[in-house]
């Protein structure tokens, strides 16, 4: 894919977060007062959701690229795995943002070390935030890149166990939003907003994942070449 | 309320940014790219110079 | 050749460094008695067959086999040889705050014979200086204990053993160089397989194999008067390496105490300057987490020991052997029960024998898996610029979980 179209991508979906901002506060409907601590707090839903799906699905760019470079030893696995921590770090960041802000309004703490779930997203998220850091840190080798997929490897088993933990230990956070059982719990107009930032995330996140391709790739090259000069 | 607000807007701004890094990373290596590469193309003329004994005889 | 024979057998063996293969399907098969000089230009992987022989490389392609049994394939799948080797590294291997005599023991003590090694210590002018610690040693003497180190295994015991020694002559004066290479002769004739990597052309002599373009070319080894100057009848007995170089480098250097131990009294501290102790039920959640947090913090320091087996790649050399890497667990216990004894008392209760034991057990197994993130990340080309401390948090959750079950069984 092209630059510009990687680009294009990320924009339409850092418009259509902003969008989405827009619609949580003007378009949302209020939820009724006596479920919720702080009903203001609870458009932050219209954010807290997508960027969770989408850190999902970086999360499983995450470790697909892992399990590519680590059993097949496939450089377009190793520029997936460095994108997928890239994304799964801006949009775990901004669940976990979000989710404290949220917690902080609706249950007077911002994080509850006791929630199984609480805690490990934000261990996926520590895990994206080490992977980034860590490679930024080291050559470029198959070393650098054998340690890293194991971690996100290693990493992954957190995703479903973090899917499950509300059902299994649910001590504060509720329960997941879609697959819960309860599906009646949205009207249409949130589901519509929800919807529509779940879209703008993931576009966002896809972007992000594109240009981060990309710009592996180019730092791949300019070693190659800078290596091949080393050589003259 | 206020604290909601900036809330959200620091968010805003956070991801605002996060976009930007990744667009002058993408445009900076880019440009060290070229820079490299123009620095390789001098040097293979430069050498070809160098190395072919005859045109410098001639010059 | 009968592969039953060889004794050393790396086949179709591909190993990557960096981004380039610096090995691509080579093969190797030694047989008893046989000494092979590598001795081609720097970067042409000397180092890298040396490593691959002591199963220290992940491989790419192939596998790697001691005395017949598989020791590293390109699987992943490892095994400890049966037989004990010798190895000496490019980088010395040793542990700075070892001893002289203690390192060359533990490398005895890996084949679970000893023998005397006064003789061999004088034979390289290192008598004198036996009981001093390794750091203190110049770079020449630190590699002669390097090398005492990868070739006394050869002469432990009956049967043939494998010699890995990576340039075990740098820094050498030319008196020593000529003792190893009659040491070498020696070590061969007793029927072991050496592969010797050096630039000094003075080791041809000892050789029975050339190892040039990755072809092995035979040669006759130089006439030598064989001296049989040395008794290396077993002394005393082995000892378990791993458990005394555990124990030994705890109590020198007490580094448990001071980096755990302060994380943990530390930690101790801030909780009575915050917390009135007459404030804490003990029959609370908060207590028990109370009780155990420098406990726990203590732990999440992660194993001391890991950053001295960076001085020298020792770490290397104690994986290559498959025993075990020197560990501070029950250091880590032991500071665990005392900071948790030391904390109940502090917040004014009487001494709960079954949380103190607890507390040693959350010490030592949280310095566990932070070691292990350690060792995952010890590949790396900078293994000390990587961020596992990040990682630590994971820790956080099982923590809340036993503070909640000891706070629900009652255990208090």
């Amino acid at each position: 894919m092209s630059k510009r179209a990687a680009e294009l991508v990320l924009l339409v979906g850092f418009i259509g977060i902003g969008i989405t901002l827009v619609l949580a506060f003007l378009k949302a409907p209020s939820v009724s007062i006596n479920a919720f601590e702080s009903p203001d707090a609870q458009r932050i839903f219209y954010w807290h959701v997508p960027a969770a799906w989408a850190a999902f699905i970086a999360f499983g760019f995450l470790f697909v690229g892992s399990a590519l470079w680590f059993f097949k030893r496939s450089d377009f696995g190793w520029r997936m795995h460095v994108a997928g921590a890239e994304a799964g770090l801006a949009t775990g960041l901004m669940t976990v943002w979000s989710g404290m802000v949220w917690g902080s309004a609706e249950w007077g703490v911002a994080w509850d070390w006791s929630d199984v779930r609480l805690n490990t997203f934000g261990l996926l998220t520590f895990l994206a935030l080490f992977l980034v850091l860590g490679r930024q840190a080291q050559p470029d080798g198959v070393e650098t890149r054998d340690t890293f997929s194991t971690f996100g490897l290693f990493g992954f088993v957190l995703v479903p166990v973090t899917y499950v933990a509300t059902r299994l230990w649910q001590i504060r956070h509720p329960g997941p939003v879609l697959g819960g059982g309860d599906g009646g719990s949205l009207n249409n107009e949130m589901a519509a907003v929800l919807f529509f930032g779940a879209i703008s995330f993931t576009t966002f996140m896809i972007g992000h994942v594109l240009m981060s391709m990309r710009i592996t790739l180019l730092e791949q090259r300019l070693e190659s070449i800078q290596e091949a000069m080393d050589k003259v | 309320m206020t604290y909601l607000a900036v809330a959200y807007l620091g968010m805003l701004i956070a991801i605002a940014i996060w976009t930007w890094t990744v667009f002058s990373r993408s445009n900076d290596l880019e440009q060290r790219i070229d820079a490299v590469e123009r620095n390789v193309e001098q040097h293979t003329s430069k050498s070809i110079i160098i190395g072919d004994e005859d045109t410098r005889e001639q010059e | 050749m009968d592969m039953s024979e060889a004794l050393l057998t790396l086949s179709n063996v591909t190993v990557r460094r960096g981004s380039s293969d610096v090995l691509k399907n080579f093969n190797l098969s030694l047989k008893s008695g046989q000494s092979v000089l590598l001795n081609e230009k720097n970067g042409a992987g000397k180092s890298t067959i040396i490593e691959a022989s002591a199963g220290l490389l992940p491989l790419e392609t192939g596998e790697v086999r001691h005395h017949g049994a598989l020791v590293l394939d390109s699987s992943g799948r490892s095994k400890r040889p049966e037989m004990a080797f010798g190895l000496t590294l490019q980088s010395d291997g040793c542990i700075g705050s070892q001893r002289v005599e203690e390192h060359i023991f533990n490398a005895l003590d890996l084949t679970s014979n000893r023998i005397d090694i006064e003789p061999w210590l004088k034979r390289y002018n290192l008598a004198h200086r036996k009981h001093d610690l390794i750091a203190h040693l110049s770079g020449g003497q630190r590699r002669k204990v390097a090398m005492l180190a990868g070739m006394l295994p050869g002469f432990v015991g009956d049967k043939p053993r494998i010699l890995l020694l990576d340039e075990p002559a740098s820094g050498l004066d030319q008196p020593s160089r000529e003792r190893l290479v009659e040491d070498l002769h020696a070590l061969r004739e007793r029927g072991n397989t050496i592969l010797l990597a050096s630039h000094h052309s003075d080791f041809a002599a000892c050789a029975t194999h050339i190892l040039e373009d990755n072809e092995l070319i035979a040669k006759n080894p130089d006439e030598h008067t064989s001296k049989k100057w040395v008794d290396v009848k077993p002394t005393a007995k082995p000892r378990n390496a791993v458990f005394r170089t555990s124990m030994t480098l705890n109590r020198r250097t007490l580094a448990t105490l001071a980096n755990n131990g302060i994380a943990g009294f530390l930690t101790l501290g801030i909780l009575l300057a915050l917390v009135d102790p007459k404030a804490v039920d003990s029959t609370l959640v908060q207590a028990s987490g109370l009780y155990l947090s420098s406990a726990f913090a203590a732990g999440l320091v992660g194993d001391s020991i890991i950053a001295m087996l960076h001085e020298h790649r020792a770490l290397d050399w104690w994986k290559a052997h498959r025993k075990g890497i020197p560990y501070s667990y029950l250091h880590g216990f032991v500071l665990g029960m005392g900071l948790t004894m030391l904390t109940q008392l502090g917040f004014d209760e009487s001494v709960s024998w079954l949380l103190a034991l607890i507390g040693g057990l959350l010490t030592a197994s949280t310095m566990a898996i932070v070691r292990w993130f350690d060792l995952a990340t010890s590949r790396l080309a900078r293994p000390k610029a990587v961020y596992t401390r990040i990682l630590t948090p994971i820790l956080v959750l099982p923590f809340a979980l036993l503070v909640q079950w000891i706070t629900d069984s009652n255990l208090l």
